[in-house]
C-alpha cells in the first residue's frame, strides 16, 4: 500500500480537500473542536480560503503552541507525519482517518510556509 | 481561489480579477450579477450561481433577522469589554490585541468574556453553521452572559442585550425536544453511517441543489462552452447531509451520486430545493425599527430540526409531494410551503412576506431606496418582498430574476485582492466601517482570531490595521453613545503587538 507521506506530497491542494472532506469523521471532529470556524463562512471547509485563516489555529491547538513564531517554526520544521500524529491525537481519530489526516497536514504546512512568503500570492 | 458567500459581511469573493469582473457583469437593475456567457469558463459561473442562492435564501428567510441578533450583540460584548480597557485606571493607550493567548483563563485578562464568547459561537454554529458538540443546556444557560455583564453592563447595551436574553429564552423551551445525551443537532444515518444534521448542511441543500439544476437543467452550453472545475462536485458529507436525509424521506430512491450528477428525478430537485428553503425559513422578523419578532413553537428556529422534522413527515406521508405544477404555480407553492410551516407550529410565513410587499407599495421611502443605500433590516424586507412578487422564481431559481425590489451583495471581492463596493464611492468608507466593525473587534480583543480576522479583510493592508481598529473602535463608539456623553471621549492611541 501506498505510503500517504509520501504519495499525497505532489497532489494538488484541491485534491488533497477532496480526500479530506471525503473523512466525515475528521472534517466533524475539526469543526467541533472549533465553534467560530464552525460559524465562519466565506471558505470551504479545508479550501486555500480555509487554510489561510485557520491554519494557526488548528496547528497550534494540535501542538499546543501559541506562541506565533514558535508556531510557524513548528509548522514549517515538522514533518508531515508528526503534524499528522499530533491531528490524529488531538481529535481522538480512528485509523481509518490516517490518510485524511496526512492530507490535512500537507494543507496547513503548505499554508503555514505561503503565509511567511508573498502575502498577495494565491 | 473559490467563490464564497460571507454572511458576516455581506460580501461575495470570486474567482476573476477585477477586469474579468468588470467583462462579466451586465450594468442594468440587476446590480452584481454574473450572466452565462457563449463562450468561457461555465465552472465560474456555476460557483456564482451557488453563492447568490446563498445570499437571497439567507437574507429572504428569517435567517438575516436571526444572525441580526448575534451581530447587535457580538459587537455590544465586544465593545463593552474593550471600552472598559479605554476607562480603566492609566488608560492612555490600547495595546492590541487585549487578549494575548495563554492570557485567557484568568479575570484580570477576560476569563469571564472567554466564557461568554465561546456560547456565543457555539449558538451561531448551531443555528447557522456545521453544528456544535455543546449540549442544550449549555447553549441556553444565561450563565456566561449574566457573568460577562455583571462586570461590563451599562443602559446603553440594554436593548440589544435584551434581545438577545430573549433568544435564549426562546431557544431554552428548545431544551424539551433536545436529542439524546443532550446534543443539540438531530443525527441521521447513511448508507456510510451516521451524520450530525447541521445547519449549514440545510443552507448547502438548498444552494448545491441550485447549482446542480444550473449545471444539468438550465443555462446557455455551447462548443465554446469550457469547464474549468468537475461538472460533477461532492463538497462532502458535512454539506451534503441535509441532502441526503431528504432523499431517504422523498421516496424516490435517488442516490446522492445520481442526485450531484443530475441523474435523479426533476422532482427530487424540486423537493430537496423547496424543502430546505422552507426549513431556513425561520419565523424570526426584525421590524423596521429594529425589534426582533421570535415565533413559532420550541424547536422552530434551528433549521436542522425544522428539516428534521420535515423529513420525518414526508417518509412517514403526513406531508405530500411538493406540486406537480410547483415551476409555474404561484398558489400550488405557496400552499405546499404553509402546509410545511404548520407542521412545525408557525404561523403562516407568508403573512409576513406579504406585509413586506404592502409595505413597498404603500411606502416610498422603503420603496425607492437605492440597495446601496438600504440598511440590512430594509435588505431583509425587500428580498421577502421580491420573493412575495414571484416566489416561484425565488424558491427554485434562488430570485436570480426577482429584483422587483433591489437587493445585493454589499460586496465583490476578487482574485487580484480587489474589493468592489456598491455604491458611491463618497459613501463606502462609513458604510465599510459599519459593516465591518463586529468583525474587527474580534481582532481587537483576541489575539486567537488575529489572523483568521485579517485573511478575511485582504483589502486592508498590514500598515493600515492599526487605523481599522481605531475607525471601528470609534464607530461602535458612536453607535452607543459614548462620543456623545463627553468631549474628553476619544480612541487612545493604539499600539498593535501582533
Amino acid at each position: 500500500m501506498d505510503d500517504p507521506n509520501v504519495t499525497y506530497a505532489a497532489k494538488s491542494d484541491d485534491e488533497l480537500r477532496e480526500i479530506i472532506v471525503a473523512n466525515y469523521e475528521l472534517s466533524q471532529a475539526v469543526v467541533n473542536a472549533n465553534p467560530k470556524m464552525a460559524q465562519d463562512a466565506g471558505f470551504e471547509l479545508f479550501d486555500r480560503a480555509w487554510a489561510k485563516r485557520y491554519w494557526a489555529s488548528v496547528v497550534s491547538q494540535v501542538s499546543g503552541i501559541t506562541t506565533p513564531d514558535r508556531l510557524y517554526n513548528w509548522a514549517v520544521g515538522a514533518t508531515i507525519g508528526a503534524v499528522a500524529k499530533a491531528i490524529t491525537t488531538y481529535y481522538l481519530l480512528p485509523a481509518a482517518a490516517v490518510p485524511a489526516a496526512v492530507a490535512l497536514a500537507i494543507v496547513l504546512v503548505r499554508a503555514a510556509k505561503a503565509s511567511r512568503k508573498d502575502p498577495a500570492a494565491p | 481561489m473559490t467563490t464564497s458567500f460571507d454572511f458576516h459581511t455581506l460580501s461575495l469573493t470570486i474567482d476573476q480579477t477585477l477586469a474579468e469582473y468588470n467583462r462579466a457583469r451586465v450594468p442594468g437593475p440587476l446590480g452584481l450579477h454574473l450572466y452565462e456567457v457563449v463562450q468561457g469558463d461555465r465552472s465560474k459561473i456555476l460557483r456564482f450561481r451557488h453563492e447568490h442562492a446563498h445570499f437571497t435564501s439567507f437574507l429572504a428567510t428569517g435567517l438575516a433577522d436571526l444572525y441580526g441578533v448575534f451581530s447587535d450583540y457580538t459587537l455590544a460584548l465586544l465593545y463593552a469589554y474593550v471600552h472598559r480597557q479605554m476607562t480603566g485606571d492609566g488608560a492612555a493607550a490600547l495595546t492590541l490585541p487585549l487578549i494575548m493567548p495563554g492570557e485567557e483563563g484568568s479575570p484580570a485578562h477576560g476569563s469571564e468574556l472567554r466564557r461568554a464568547w465561546d456560547q456565543v459561537n457555539n449558538l451561531q454554529a448551531f443555528l447557522f453553521g456545521f453544528g456544535t458538540s455543546a449540549t442544550v443546556p449549555a447553549l441556553v444557560d444565561t450563565g456566561p452572559q449574566d457573568d460577562f455583564w455583571a462586570a461590563h453592563f451599562d443602559l446603553c447595551f440594554s436593548r440589544i442585550v435584551q434581545r438577545f436574553y430573549r433568544l435564549l429564552e426562546s431557544l431554552a423551551t428548545d431544551a424539551g425536544t433536545a436529542y439524546p445525551g443532550g446534543r443539540a443537532l438531530p443525527l441521521i444515518t447513511v448508507p456510510q453511517g451516521q451524520r450530525v444534521l447541521s445547519a449549514r448542511a440545510v443552507m448547502e441543500a438548498y444552494a448545491i441543489t441550485i447549482e446542480v439544476l444550473n449545471t444539468h437543467f438550465r443555462g446557455i452550453r455551447t462548443e465554446y462552452t469550457t469547464y474549468s472545475e468537475p461538472v460533477v462536485r461532492n463538497p462532502g458529507p458535512l454539506y451534503t447531509a441535509a441532502v441526503e436525509c431528504l432523499l431517504g424521506a422523498g421516496g424516490r430512491n435517488s442516490s446522492l451520486d445520481e442526485f450531484l450528477a443530475g441523474r435523479a428525478p426533476p422532482d427530487v430537485y424540486y423537493l430537496v430545493v423547496a424543502a430546505s428553503f422552507a426549513a431556513m425559513q425561520v419565523p424570526v422578523v426584525q421590524q423596521l425599527d429594529g425589534e426582533v419578532e421570535f415565533g413559532g413553537r420550541p424547536g422552530a428556529l434551528s433549521p436542522a430540526h425544522r428539516l428534521h422534522r420535515l423529513a420525518g413527515r414526508l417518509s412517514q406521508g403526513e406531508l405530500g409531494p411538493v406540486p406537480a405544477k410547483i415551476r409555474g404555480d404561484r398558489e400550488a407553492l405557496l400552499t405546499w410551503l404553509r402546509s410545511c410551516h404548520r407542521a412545525w407550529g408557525d404561523e403562516d410565513p407568508i403573512v409576513a412576506l406579504s406585509a413586506a410587499h404592502e409595505r413597498h407599495q404603500s411606502d416610498p421611502a422603503l420603496r425607492d431606496v437605492p440597495a446601496h443605500e438600504k440598511s440590512m433590516i430594509q435588505m431583509a424586507w425587500s428580498t421577502r418582498a421580491n420573493f412575495f412578487g414571484d416566489p416561484n422564481d425565488f424558491v427554485l431559481d434562488a430570485g436570480m430574476f426577482s429584483e422587483r425590489y433591489p437587493c445585493q451583495v454589499r460586496y465583490v471581492r476578487t482574485r487580484d485582492g480587489k474589493l468592489v463596493a456598491l455604491g458611491e464611492a463618497k459613501n463606502i468608507q462609513a458604510r465599510y466601517l459599519a459593516d465591518h466593525t463586529p468583525v474587527m473587534l474580534q481582532a481587537a480583543v483576541f489575539a486567537r482570531h488575529w489572523s483568521s480576522t485579517w485573511e478575511k479583510l485582504p483589502e486592508v493592508p498590514a500598515a493600515d490595521r492599526a487605523d481599522s481598529l481605531a475607525g471601528s473602535i470609534a464607530w461602535a463608539g458612536c453607535l452607543f453613545g459614548d462620543a456623545a456623553r463627553g468631549r474628553e471621549w476619544k480612541v487612545p492611541a493604539i499600539t498593535l503587538r501582533m
